[in-house]
């Protein structure tokens, strides 16, 4: 009797484990068919998009006249974007399918470009016609590669999911097709992008301004660089600092120092090995109860500057946020007084004691480069004419910025209302073109 | 008759006892464009009070105030320049009138409300209707939920290292967005498949502290402390081999920030 009981309820248990453990698994297997389904379907829409991506440039190649060439590789301009977004999707991960990628975006950007212009005043030049023909075979070929992936895919029925399992777990994927194929399409495309974008004058120079080769001064060691940043932020003397140097993938060489602040706060300073010119400056503490307005913050900042030896800056913008100002100075060009929005420091002001405790340096750095400034062509009164009529000007004076084409441009700024909102139009002071329009 | 007169004069005098009482509620700082808090409240109501501010009062100083402002000192012949000062107060003070504990207990409940001067009070409030409170202007146009999905991230990948640390990791994610080869939405780079670690595991989802969010701020702010990283992994635990073959920037706490 008890024997029989014993074994029932051993049996029930059995049971419901094992039916606990089907209901588990068949959840399980759903969930992944579902996840395997949303990967199946990015992947298919990638092939679908590259094919009328391929056709797109086809036809672009075949038209002569402005009118539909604008349509034409404006489509192509949405097409990449398509398919750059799609590849994002898929569980590659970390395998370097860059060229692939950045060959989307180039693409992308040379069709906008194009599109945007006036066809009617600057048809396609031979150089851009063979352009588009050379992208028209990449694509054919990119084309070639993804379709045979995909046919593999399904004939031999892969899945994603388990790619992903693969490529989250193993040091190198060795023998997969699927992985070989993406290489492939990586590979084919490699070479070819820097022999067909050679790059514009204006992205060598974007290149120099960010590896930050115009920067003089000759090179700091790490005590000078303890030194410099004792005078920045005040620190005293006899701190223990930590200085690390940059390691050699950087863009520019640099000094990384770290210290803890006499009541325990962690503090970090970058500064360029060459002159050491400071980068960035950040300190984090707890706020207190707020003693300065946002005003006082402003004023404390531009001394804090002056000190600094940053004399051809101004306040243009601040914030409060959680105790702490935020405020954005740019470079003022004397006598002309043209405001230049790009050579930007950023400083944040703690509330509590007006104490500096953050410090960005590398806008203004970066953009540092002596300019050769000109005379307005177009008065402002001139540019005002160009603006639309509902736009009510409020406020108005010269500035440089730098265009959707990489340009730096002098241009006449103004500040004013549309309805509720609040817009920033910048018109060229050579051409009356309107440059940029912003919603503050 | 003559009691009647004496009454009223006297109740206009306690009348006008209280209103200035009331009326130097500004703390006597200088108030600009960016400012957020009690004087900003104050100065919204009072601009309200004759016409001038038609937005919401929400105590955030932005360029709505910042017009309203200038228009009110240009009709009262004071200096343009859209900073509150004491002149600008003071003569804001003695034309306007300011009901402090009605904006207050209204923004409190979270009701739509005007503050105009001449019409009554009850006719200015529609009880739980606030429009929800504008995401603050944060650079380069990010949004609440943006930096909310960001510190999730960070919070995920990076919670036990030192601050910047934190702003490092939020400033390859910024780097990424701008990079050709990767997504061009926070959420794209984000939710990229193996990208990141704390999304594969659901790290991601954890609640993230102040901390994380302020470093998100720092790095949307332009604070960049990889110095123009793209990737970062930890040497210890990195199981990938072709990481290693990447150009290497710097470390911090744990991690190998490269290109």
């Amino acid at each position: 009797m008890k024997k029989t009981l014993i074994l029932s309820v051993l049996f029930i248990a059995v049971f419901a484990a094992v039916s606990w453990g089907m209901y588990q698994k068949t959840q399980k297997d759903a969930l992944r068919v579902h996840m395997e389904n949303q990967y199946q379907r990015a992947f298919h829409e990638v092939n679908y998009q590259m094919d009328l991506l391929h056709d797109e440039i086809g036809s672009t190649l075949a038209m002569n006249a402005g009118k539909s060439l604008t349509p034409a590789l404006t489509e192509v301009w949405r097409l990449t974007s398509l398919v750059h977004s799609g590849i994002g999707q898929l569980p590659l991960g970390l395998l370097p399918f860059n060229e692939l990628e950045g060959f989307l975006t180039k693409i992308g950007d040379f069709s906008y470009k194009a599109a945007v212009r006036d066809f009617e005043s600057t048809p396609l030049s031979d150089d851009e016609y063979a352009k588009l023909e050379t992208l028209y075979s990449q694509a054919a070929d990119i084309q070639y590669e993804l379709r045979s992936i995909q046919n593999e895919v399904l004939t031999e029925q892969l899945r994603w999911a388990d790619l992903e399992v693969l490529l989250a777990t193993a040091d190198e994927v060795k023998d997969n097709s699927v992985i070989d194929g993406f290489k492939a399409v990586d590979k084919s495309v490699e070479g070819y992008t820097a022999e067909s974008f050679v790059m514009t004058e204006q992205e060598t120079a974007e290149q120099r301004r960010i590896q930050l080769s115009h920067i003089e001064g000759k090179e700091i060691t790490d005590k000078e660089a303890m030194t410099k940043v004792q005078d920045f932020t005040g620190t005293k003397e006899g701190t223990e600092m930590e200085v690390t140097e940059s390691l050699d993938g950087a863009d520019y060489p640099f000094y990384s120092v770290y210290w803890e602040t006499e009541k325990g706060n962690h503090a970090t300073m970058d500064l360029t090995k060459k002159g050491g010119y400071p980068l960035y400056y950040l300190l984090s503490r707890e706020i207190e109860k707020e003693t300065l307005s946002l005003y006082e913050a402003g004023e404390k900042g531009a001394a804090f500057l002056k000190e600094q030896g940053f004399d051809d800056v101004v306040l243009e913008n601040s914030r409060q946020d959680d105790g702490v100002a935020v405020l954005t100075f740019i470079r003022l060009i004397e006598p002309q007084n043209i405001y230049v929005n790009s050579d930007s420091i950023h400083l944040k002001v703690a509330l509590d004691n007006g104490e500096v405790i953050g410090f960005l340096g590398m806008d203004y750095l970066k953009n540092g480069e002596a300019r050769q400034i000109e005379e307005p062509a177009i008065t402002e009164s001139e540019a005002l004419e160009q603006l639309h009529s509902n736009f009510k000007v409020h406020e108005s004076r010269l500035a440089i910025i730098r265009n959707e084409m990489g340009d730096e441009v002098l241009s006449h700024e103004f500040i004013g209302t549309l309805g509720e909102d609040t817009f920033r139009i910048f018109i060229n002071s050579q051409n009356g073109q309107e440059e940029k329009v912003e919603k503050l | 008759m003559k009691r009647c007169g004496l009454f009223i004069m006297a109740l206009v005098m306690v009348q006008g006892f209280f209103y200035t009482n009331e009326s130097h509620a500004f703390s006597g700082q200088v108030i600009q464009r960016g400012a957020f808090g009690d004087d900003v409240m104050e100065l919204q109501s009072r601009l309200q009070y004759i016409g001038y501010y038609e937005g919401q009062i929400d105590a955030d100083f932005g360029w709505g105030t910042y017009w309203a402002l200038r228009n009110f000192q240009q009709d009262y012949g004071l200096d343009i320049d859209g900073f509150a000062g004491q002149t600008t107060r003071d003569q804001l003070v003695n034309v306007t009138d300011y009901d402090e504990s009605y904006v207050r207990s209204n923004i409190e409940q979270g009701n739509r409300f005007t503050h105009y001067g001449g019409v009554p009070k009850e006719q200015q409030v529609e009880k739980g209707k606030a429009v929800p409170t504008k995401a603050p202007k944060y650079p380069a146009g990010y949004s609440d939920n943006d930096i909310q999905l960001m510190a999730n991230a960070v919070y995920g990948e990076a919670r036990g290292e030192p601050y910047v640390g934190q702003v490092a990791v939020a400033a390859v994610i910024l780097n990424r967005i701008q990079a050709e080869q990767f997504p061009n939405t926070a959420s794209g780079v984000i939710f990229e498949p193996l990208a990141f670690t704390a999304v594969a595991d659901g790290q991601i989802w954890l609640e993230p502290n102040e901390q994380a969010r302020r470093a998100v701020l720092d790095a949307i702010n332009g604070w960049d402390p990889s110095e123009n990283a793209l990737y970062y992994f930890n040497p210890d635990t990195a199981t990938s081999g072709w990481i290693w073959g990447r150009p290497q920037i710097k470390k911090i706490g744990q991690h190998i920030f490269g290109l």
